[in-house]
C-alpha cells in the first residue's frame, strides 16, 4: 500500500538535495572503510618496522659488545695509523739522503786520479771540492760532473793549479 | 506574505535536515583522516629513518669487527714497529745507539754525538736534532752516510759537511729525528674504522728494511678497563 503524505509538497526537501545527501552519505561510509583500512595498514606497518627496529638494535647492542672486547686492537689500529701520518709528514720534509746517493755515484764514475777534497750539502745544494794531478783526469772529471744528469744546474765556482797539489776545481751542484 | 516567509523557512530547514547530518560526518571524517595522516605518517617515517640508521650503523659495526678480528694478530706486531718508527718520547738515547752501532758497522770512528730537543708549534712532530762528527776511510764514510737515513726512529739528513784529511776523512753530519705524543682518545664506538690500506702496508714494510735499534724506550701495552676517552694515557 503506497504511503500517503499530507504534508504541503513545498515543505518536503528538494529531490536534489536528497539526492546529494545519498551521495555525501556514501562517500562518507567510503571514507570511513579507507579511513579504518589505512590505519590499520599504517599500525601494521609501524610495529613492523618497530620490532625490526629493536632486532637491529640488539644486533647492534652486540656488536658493540665484540668491538669493545677488542678495544686494545683498536688503539693499535689507531695508533698504526697516527704513526704512518706522520711518517708521511717525514718523508715529506726535504732529506740529504739523495743528495749522498748522487755524491756517491759521481765519485764512484771517477779516475782513480781524481780525489775528493771536501763536500758539503745543505738542503739541495752539495758544494764540493776536487783534485786531480793531470789535465785528462781533469777533463773526464769535468765532463763526468756535467753529464752525472742527478743535478739540475752544475756550477764550476773556482779552478787552480799549483805544481805541488795539480789541479783544484770547486763546484755548486743545485738539485 | 507571513505565510511565503514561514514556508520557505521550513523548505529550508528541511533542506537542510537531510544534507546537515551527512556533511557533519564527512567533515569529522576529514578531520580524523588529517590527523591520521599528520601523525601516523611522521610517526612511521620517524621509525623507518631510524630502522634505515640502525642497519647502516649495523653494516658499519659489522665491518669494523671483522677489520679487528682479522688485524688482531698482525696489528700487535705493526703497532710496535710503528711506535718504534714514530716514538711517543724524546728518542735521544736510542738515536745516539743507533748512529753509534751504525758507525760500528760501516767501521767509521763516531767521535762525537750531541743531542737537541726543538719544539715545533705548528705540528705534533717534535724534532730532535743529532750532530755526528766521525772519521773514516773515504767509500766508508758515503757507506755511513747513506745508512743515516735507514735506521729507526725515522730520520733526516739536513747537513753535511765533508773534509779530506791525510789518510782519511772527518765529517759532520746535522740528522733530524722525531718523536710525537701518542693519540689520546680512539674514535666513537659507532664510527667506521678503515683497515690499513695497500700503501700503508707497504710503508710499514719499508720500515722493516730499516736498521732497528738494539733497544727501544717505546712500550705500548694497551690493556683494560680504560675509558673510550684517553686510552693512550698510561
Amino acid at each position: 500500500m503506497a504511503g500517503i503524505n499530507l504534508l504541503p509538497t513545498d515543505l518536503a526537501p528538494r529531490a536534489s538535495v536528497v539526492k546529494a545527501s545519498g551521495v555525501i552519505r556514501k562517500l562518507t561510509t567510503l571514507g570511513v572503510i579507507l579511513l579504518l583500512l589505512s590505519l590499520g595498514v599504517s599500525i601494521g606497518l609501524f610495529l613492523i618496522f618497530s620490532n625490526q627496529l629493536k632486532e637491529v638494535t640488539a644486533r647492534k647492542e652486540q656488536l658493540e659488545a665484540n668491538i669493545k672486547a677488542l678495544q686494545a686492537t683498536e688503539q693499535r689500529l689507531v695508533l698504526i695509523k697516527d704513526r704512518l701520518a706522520l711518517a708521511q709528514e717525514v718523508f715529506a720534509r726535504p732529506s740529504g739522503s739523495d743528495e749522498v746517493a748522487a755524491v756517491k755515484s759521481l765519485i764512484s764514475a771517477f779516475s782513480e786520479e781524481v780525489s775528493v777534497k771536501q763536500f758539503e750539502i745543505k738542503s739541495e745544494v752539495t758544494t764540493v771540492s776536487f783534485e786531480t794531478q793531470n789535465s785528462l783526469a781533469l777533463t773526464q772529471m769535468m765532463a763526468t760532473v756535467a753529464s752525472s744528469g742527478n743535478y739540475k744546474q752544475v756550477n764550476l765556482t773556482s779552478i787552480s793549479f799549483t805544481p805541488l797539489l795539480g789541479f783544484s776545481t770547486d763546484f755548486e751542484l743545485i738539485k | 506574505m507571513n505565510l511565503s516567509e514561514t514556508s520557505g523557512r521550513s523548505f529550508l530547514g528541511a533542506n537542510l535536515k537531510v544534507v546537515a547530518g551527512p556533511v557533519v560526518f564527512l567533515a569529522v571524517l576529514i578531520g580524523l583522516t588529517l590527523i591520521v595522516v599528520n601523525t601516523g605518517f611522521k610517526q612511521i617515517m620517524d621509525v623507518r629513518k631510524k630502522l634505515a640508521d640502525a642497519r647502516v650503523q649495523e653494516t658499519s659495526l659489522t665491518s669494523k669487527l671483522d677489520t679487528l678480528q682479522k688485524g688482531q694478530s698482525s696489528f700487535e706486531s705493526l703497532s710496535d714497529l710503528s711506535a718504534v718508527a714514530i716514538p711517543e718520547k724524546s728518542p735521544a738515547a736510542v738515536v745516539t745507539s743507533q748512529v753509534k752501532s751504525l758507525g760500528v758497522s760501516a767501521k767509521v770512528v763516531v767521535t762525537d754525538v750531541s743531542v737537541t730537543t726543538q719544539a715545533i708549534a705548528e705540528s705534533a712532530l717534535q724534532n730532535l736534532e743529532v750532530k755526528v762528527a766521525f772519521e773514516g776511510d773515504l767509500i766508508k764514510a758515503l757507506d755511513y752516510l747513506s745508512s743515516l737515513n735507514l735506521f729507526l726512529p725515522l730520520s733526516i739528513i739536513d747537513e753535511i759537511a765533508l773534509s779530506r784529511e791525510t789518510d782519511s776523512v772527518s765529517a759532520e753530519v746535522q740528522l733530524t729525528a722525531f718523536f710525537a705524543p701518542f693519540p689520546t682518545s680512539l674514535p666513537p664506538i659507532t664510527s667506521a674504522i678503515q683497515d690499513l690500506t695497500d700503501e700503508e702496508k707497504k710503508l710499514l714494510g719499508s720500515f722493516a728494511s730499516y736498521s732497528q735499534p738494539t733497544f727501544s724506550q717505546v712500550e705500548f701495552v694497551p690493556g683494560e678497563p680504560y675509558e673510550r676517552t684517553d686510552l693512550f694515557n698510561f
